[in-house]
């Protein structure tokens, strides 16, 4: 009795695998294999776009500090001469074109940038790109930041598209359709306070993506403009020698953009040639990412309807947000 | 055999999971081809820009060519646009933004202030314009 149950335990250790076992545990291994390898590289993109909702993130709670510290949001752009009259542009005092985002610095632990800024600009006499009156721009406008970089945007930290200053790909939200609607967040000398937003911080955008890589798709041809989007600057608005169409005496585009309720500045496309420096778009495949005014951070698809998005970036038009 | 029939079972069920994985398009649902020609007083218009905005809010766009032909193009890069009625704006393709006093040659009941609606209908759909 007890050599036969060691006869039987002996013949079953021994016992192999059937070929029926093998093919399945090698279809299982292909799927497994199948599942991880195209997974690889949108599991990259994943962290890319975790570390850029990270970048908004400490933006916005850098704007919730300036705002707790000097009891207003920060204006878009600083400008003594927001109607571009000529008599201060000649002198160029003061039209110093400075942005949120630069403004902003000492709450993102840049304070020491902050500080070479104001001495580089001799205490923000002076435009940015033009050093005491000349046409030299301060050195510091050329430091990249990695806060307002997107890892996904290969673009990179200098902005080629415009002078090598350092890129932005977090715009301010400035609102809808053109730079005179100003019921965003920022514009020219704006100065937003949190109970201005009567729509809700959770239901306002405050910073929004823009890429500076990606192709507008429903353009034809790109012979005399560029039709890509081309981010923004941190450091603050171009210089501009005239006023043409909606830039009085600086290019308020580099820092802000404008939104739904028309078909020129959708997510990721537009209706117009020129629709691409305005709008938002970005490199994370389907959509992009935004900060609402309560410092959260959200992906937004670009299917969402022009009606939800025009709503979300106006602070006071009453409202009431579907969801997106 | 307890052990293959429960192996095979499993892979079954995963082989199941991972086609519902990748079936996802990205390919707008709801959506139908729209093409046609667009003409201004009789002769074809090119370099304008036709947009469907759909009820529920989507756009799509579409320029025309040389000979006033244009296919329209929703997000994600489908090709059409919602099906339903749309409204038709139709407006010059400008390379800058307009300046201020810019009036578009094309009459704004066409463009801003449009009332020009079409229904988009499952399947392939020709709209010709005549400004």
């Amino acid at each position: 009795m007890v050599s036969r149950l060691v006869f039987v335990r002996k013949s079953n250790l021994r016992r192999g695998f059937t070929l029926v076992e093998l093919l399945v545990v090698i279809a299982i291994i292909g799927v497994m294999v199948g599942l991880l390898l195209p997974a690889v590289q949108a599991a990259r993109e994943a962290a890319r776009r975790m570390s850029c909702s990270n970048n908004l993130k400490q933006i916005a709670l850098g704007l919730h500090n300036y705002h707790d510290t000097h009891r207003v949001f920060p204006p878009g752009y600083l400008d003594s001469d927001p109607n571009y009259a000529a008599v201060s542009q000649g002198l160029l005092q003061n039209v110093n074109g400075l942005a949120w985002s630069a403004l902003m610095l000492p709450f993102i632990e840049q304070a020491p940038l902050y500080d070479q800024l104001g001495a580089e600009t001799q205490q923000y006499a002076f435009h940015w790109e033009r050093v005491a009156g000349g046409t030299a721009a301060v050195p510091t406008a050329r430091v990249a930041i990695n806060t307002y970089n997107c890892p996904s945007d290969t673009l990179g930290p200098l902005n080629s598209k415009r002078s090598n200053f350092g890129t932005n790909n977090y715009l301010g939200n400035s609102g809808n359709a053109a730079a005179i609607d100003r019921n965003g967040i920022f514009w020219v000398n704006s100065r937003v306070l949190m109970r201005d937003i009567t729509d809700g911080t959770s239901n306002t955008a405050m910073v929004v993506e823009r890429s500076g890589t990606r192709r507008n798709p429903n353009v034809p041809t790109c012979a005399t403009v560029a039709c890509d989007w081309n981010a923004g600057l941190w450091i603050g608005a171009r210089y501009r020698g005239d006023s043409v169409g909606w830039h009085p005496g600086v290019e308020s585009t580099d820092i802000d953009s404008y939104g739904g309720g028309n078909a020129t500045y959708l997510i990721n496309r537009s209706n117009q040639t020129w629709g691409n420096s305005w709008g938002n778009s970005s490199n994370h495949p389907g959509g992009l990412q935004w900060a609402l005014c309560d410092a959260s951070v959200r992906f937004v698809s670009e299917t969402i309807d022009m009606i939800t998005y025009r709503d979300v970036r106006r602070r006071n038009d009453g409202n009431v947000v579907a969801e997106y | 055999m307890h052990k293959v029939s429960l192996l095979v079972l499993f892979s079954l069920a995963s082989i199941v999971c991972v086609t519902g994985c990748f079936s996802s398009s990205t390919e707008l649902p709801n959506t139908a081809k729209v093409n046609g020609t667009v003409t201004v007083a009789g002769s074809p218009a090119r370099n304008l820009s036709i947009t469907f905005e759909s009820e529920g809010g989507q756009a799509a766009f579409g320029v025309t060519d040389d000979s006033g032909n244009y296919e329209l193009t929703a997000a994600a890069g489908t090709k059409g646009a919602e099906i339903g009625v749309n409204t038709v704006r139709i407006e010059t393709m400008l390379d800058a933004p307009a300046p201020a006093g810019y009036k578009d040659p094309i009459p704004a009941k066409y463009n801003k202030e449009s009332t020009l609606k079409v229904t988009v209908e499952a399947g392939e759909n020709t709209h010709n314009f005549d400004l």
